[in-house]
């Protein structure tokens, strides 16, 4: 036993340190993590659209961003905020999550202004944010936010109008009903004869993506338009139906849809493949892999092309494909908030499409914006605005 | 004067016709972390908190859970082999409540000398949790105000089986100085039973340290040290039934505007630390009249990760609380026996998002309950009791994330009497009925009025729950049946009923509860 003494010794030592614990906080010895001085929805932000055109300056004597439409999308909770600049160029939103959001700025120039401008009554001339597509708004973040804006002539006159891949529900592991469409946006006729249809290489296996690639689009799956010039015509406002396979699908499926009347076939002819005679066929130009043309059931992207396909350019197992001859793209996922993990350039789609599970018969389409007249389909280069979930695909027509 | 095991022996023959043993507080309803491990499954239940159990647990080991006190537990040795078996169901309840709660299990402990100044205690159980029409959620510990909490669309069964391991050492160092430790292991899992299938994997630890100090025969001071080290894995596969079936994953962050994902696949991590200290004492000045107390303060801390592959940290949660106790029993006469029972229990927790280091939400609580107590014995056979108590709760949430602000002030009311017979030498019986109300003195809620279904349709009634006012009726049996002279049978039934009377949210509803525990206690030479 030890001295008694010692041990009321020790004792007042242990006494005195728990009081001291219990006097200074624990969380303070154990360097927990400090509370945020930042409360969520408090912050007021600022964003300033900035004019790099000089039209603005030309117009108005500033740089700053009059009457633009802007959209934020929210990443993860997907609400959307449309507000319009004032006469500053700002934009001033509070009582939002802390989120990063997908920011969809547009400014149409007027022809009046145009014709200050420039001397032209150009109608088809228009700044957008083509530099800052995402912000990330938080409270901890700063409140006074500068977007720069582009000029852009015009716009894709021929885009992705809807990708229906998951697959129908109740039919099993049922996969041959995929199809792409495509949609002539502009107010003329276009020619789809040898546009390419190309799958944007990823391999989810080892995340391998070619992403930040500076100037190309990595494909291992590229197919084109039949045709030598003006063989196939596409009218303003036209759909046009690609399908993996060119029948009548509720045959081996009741979910399924009927593609029987597609526009063209995605016919593999060195591989067990359907074809519909019927139905012109797109012209594989390389797929080394699988039984026909296969996009993914949950995640993907599509770009269109009028790249020729003699001058395709090899890396790798892989075809390259120059950004600046992309009509459009498009990249869905089945987390779409997963922006980080996206493997189409942001140039050419800011955002996700998707969302949706296999075998659930669900399809993406474009977002209908304008139906008088023509219909004008939303196309901001953006999938996560331009895009939304129908509960039944709607091959060759608007839902 | 300190008990030795004579005294203790003596004691207890002298009161024979009363050998009930006191369970763990039991009426707190808020008492709710880090100090229950080794207290759950302790001692023995009648539902009387301050009266007939002749002042046994009235040390630093049972209230105070310091287990350097282990040495001076009035215990018996023995090995016991107890089945619990709990069922809670009914419509009044928070909505993240499960209809059916029920919970089985199977223990067995024992605690031994090892020699003159080392004891040991230990024990084994398997319990299984089923919750039965569980709608979204599966996160096994729920109800602790952490925001951040993760389901799918479906309403069914889930199960979580686990298994539990305790074990208490305590050492005396010398005549006035003890040290003890204390060490919970748990493990378990769960399994949402319809598709997508969800399963959890939990494991627990908790280890305690505690040191006592006699500084004079009447008197005798402690503290305690607590970590607690906690993982949780939630995971969502691509299940076969699910394969045709879509899956929709809710991730909430606080009341209102989950994060909703159609998705198959998803992970979630939760690591969960907790440090306490505490400090306690007792003061027995003769078999007449005991107190024990204690001070308690420490913080849990919860960081939550998502995503299987590349982990991030989606919440974090900490709680900081204060917990105090006081406790004393006082014999006025041969017959006449009072206790009395104070706690005090204060809570802030804070939640954060750590991706944009912005506060979340917030919530601060608080209660002091005060119990009373008053046993008369009647005859050699016959006793009698009365309990009455009343618990003063306050608590205050500011969700920022969903907008949704409540604070609530209530007093519940709580009455109980008991009578306890022998029907011989070796069978008692001790019966009781308890009634508590719940009346709230202030109750505000506000909220976004654009909330979504989520929150308007669902979880409003977790804020409307703790708000209505209600009326519990509760009847309990308590036996005890000692057999051959070294065995014991013990059994406890509990029936409650608990009708809601203030809310039209909750009107013809009702929640009612179950308890029924069984012990055989074989006593070691």
């Amino acid at each position: 036993m030890m001295n008694t003494r010692m041990f009321k010794i020790f004792y007042k030592f242990l006494f005195a340190l728990i009081i001291s614990v219990l006097s200074i906080s624990c969380s303070d010895i154990l360097g927990t993590d400090p509370k945020p001085e930042k409360t969520e929805r408090e912050i007021e932000f600022q964003i300033t659209l900035k004019d790099n055109s000089g039209f603005m300056q030309i117009l108005f004597g500033n740089d700053k961003v009059r009457s633009a439409e802007v959209t934020l999308k929210s990443n993860l909770l997907g609400n959307e905020y449309n507000l319009t600049s004032d006469s500053n160029g700002v934009i001033k939103i509070k009582g939002i999550i802390s989120d990063n959001y997908i920011i969809t700025v547009t400014r149409k120039m007027s022809s009046e202004e145009m014709e200050i401008i420039s001397g032209t009554t150009a109608t088809n001339v228009k700044l957008v944010n083509k530099k800052t597509r995402i912000l990330q708004l938080t409270a901890a973040s700063p409140v006074n936010i500068d977007v720069e804006m582009d000029m852009v002539v015009g716009g894709s006159s021929i885009i992705i109008s809807e990708i229906y891949a998951c697959g129908p529900q109740g039919s099993g592991l049922y996969y041959h009903d995929k199809y792409v469409e495509v949609f002539n946006q502009s107010d003329s006729v276009q020619y789809l004869d040898k546009m390419m249809i190309a799958i944007v290489y990823t391999n989810s296996n080892t995340g391998l993506h070619y992403r930040d690639d500076p100037e190309y689009i990595h494909s291992k799956s590229i197919w084109i338009f039949p045709g030598t010039g003006k063989d196939y015509p596409i009218q303003p406002g036209q759909f046009v139906l690609c399908a993996e396979d060119a029948i009548d699908h509720r045959m081996n499926a009741p979910n399924s849809v009927d593609l029987s009347q597609a526009d063209f076939e995605f016919y593999k002819d060195d591989a067990p493949d359907i074809d519909n005679p019927a139905i012109p066929n797109m012209i594989k130009i390389y797929q080394t892999s699988g039984n026909d043309w296969l996009i993914g059931g949950e995640t993907g992207a599509l770009i269109l092309s009028n790249f020729s396909a003699d001058s395709l350019l090899p890396f790798d197992d892989q075809f390259l494909i120059p950004y600046r001859s992309v009509f459009d793209g498009v990249e869905y996922k089945a987390d779409p908030t997963k922006l980080d993990k996206k493997i189409l350039n942001e140039g050419i789609d800011a955002g996700s499409a998707g969302g949706i599970q296999f075998y659930t018969g669900k399809s993406m389409e474009r977002i209908l914006i304008s139906d008088i007249g023509r219909k004008i389909l939303k196309d901001e280069n953006n999938s996560s605005v331009d895009f939304m979930i129908i509960n039944a695909p709607s091959p060759g027509k608007y839902h | 004067m300190m008990l030795s095991k004579e005294n203790i022996l003596r004691l207890r023959d002298s009161n024979k016709y009363c050998s009930f043993k006191i369970c763990f507080l039991m009426l707190f309803l808020f008492s709710l972390g880090n100090n229950t491990f080794s207290q759950d499954y302790k001692e023995f239940e009648t539902g009387f908190v301050t009266i007939f159990n002749q002042g046994f647990n009235l040390d630093s080991y049972y209230f105070g859970n310091n287990p350097a006190y282990l040495n001076f537990s009035l215990d018996d040795e023995f090995l016991s082999l107890k089945n619990v078996t709990k069922n809670s169901e009914g419509e009044f309840k928070k909505f993240y409540t499960p209809r059916t709660d029920q919970t089985f299990g199977f223990f067995a402990s024992g605690k031994k000398s090892i020699d003159s100044i080392q004891k040991f205690k230990g024990s084994f159980g398997f319990s299984k949790l089923v919750r039965k029409n569980w709608d979204w959620f599966f996160t096994r510990d729920y109800d602790t105000d952490n925001p951040f909490l993760i389901g799918d669309s479906t309403s069914c069964n889930s199960r979580i089986n686990g298994i539990l391991i305790n074990a208490q050492y305590a050492i005396t160092i010398s005549e006035k100085l003890s040290a003890g430790v204390n060490l919970d292991y748990i493990v378990d899992e769960g399994l949402k039973t319809v598709s997508p299938r969800p399963t959890s994997e939990h494991r627990d630890i908790h280890g305690k340290l505690g040191m006592g100090y006699s500084i004079n025969k009447e008197l005798s001071l402690g503290f305690t040290l607590d970590v607690t080290d906690k993982n949780e894995q939630i995971s969502y596969r691509e299940d076969e039934g699910s394969l045709t079936q879509e899956t929709i994953i809710l991730k909430f962050k606080g009341y209102d505007f989950p994060n909703v994902l159609r998705k198959k696949v998803e992970t979630r991590y939760s690591y969960i630390n907790g440090y306490a200290s505490g400090i306690t004492f007792a003061y027995n000045n003769s078999d007449d009249f005991k107190l024990a107390g204690f001070i308690n303060s420490g913080f849990e801390k919860n960081n939550i990760k998502d995503d299987a592959l590349d982990p991030k940290g989606v919440g974090f949660w900490k709680d900081d609380y204060l917990e105090v106790g006081l406790k004393s029993s006082k014999q006025f006469s041969k017959n006449i026996i009072t206790g009395l029972s104070y706690r005090y229990l204060k809570r802030n927790g804070w939640a954060k998002y750590p991706p944009t280091d912005v506060l979340y939400y917030e919530r601060n609580l608080y209660s002091h309950s005060l119990i009373a107590g008053y046993e008369q014995i009647i005859n050699r056979d016959i006793s009698a009791g009365l309990e009455a108590g009343i618990s003063v709760f306050s608590k205050k949430e500011d969700d920022h994330y969903s907008v949704v602000n409540s604070s609530i002030q209530f007093n519940q009311y709580f009455g109980k009497i008991g009578i306890n017979y022998h029907w011989s030498e070796d069978v008692s019986s001790l019966l009781s009925y308890a009634v508590s109300a719940r009346a709230n003195h202030k109750y505000e809620l506000n909220y976004n009025e654009k909330g979504s279904i989520y929150f308007v349709n669902a979880r409003i009634y977790d804020l409307i729950y703790l708000e209505t006012a209600f009326l519990q009726h509760s009847f309990s049996l308590t036996s005890e049946v000692n057999i051959w002279n070294s065995d014991m049978v013990l059994f406890h039934l509990n029936y409650s009923t608990i009708n809601p009377f203030s809310s039209d949210a909750f009107k013809n509803t009702r929640r009612s509860e179950f308890d029924f525990i069984i012990e055989y206690r074989v006593k070691v030479i």
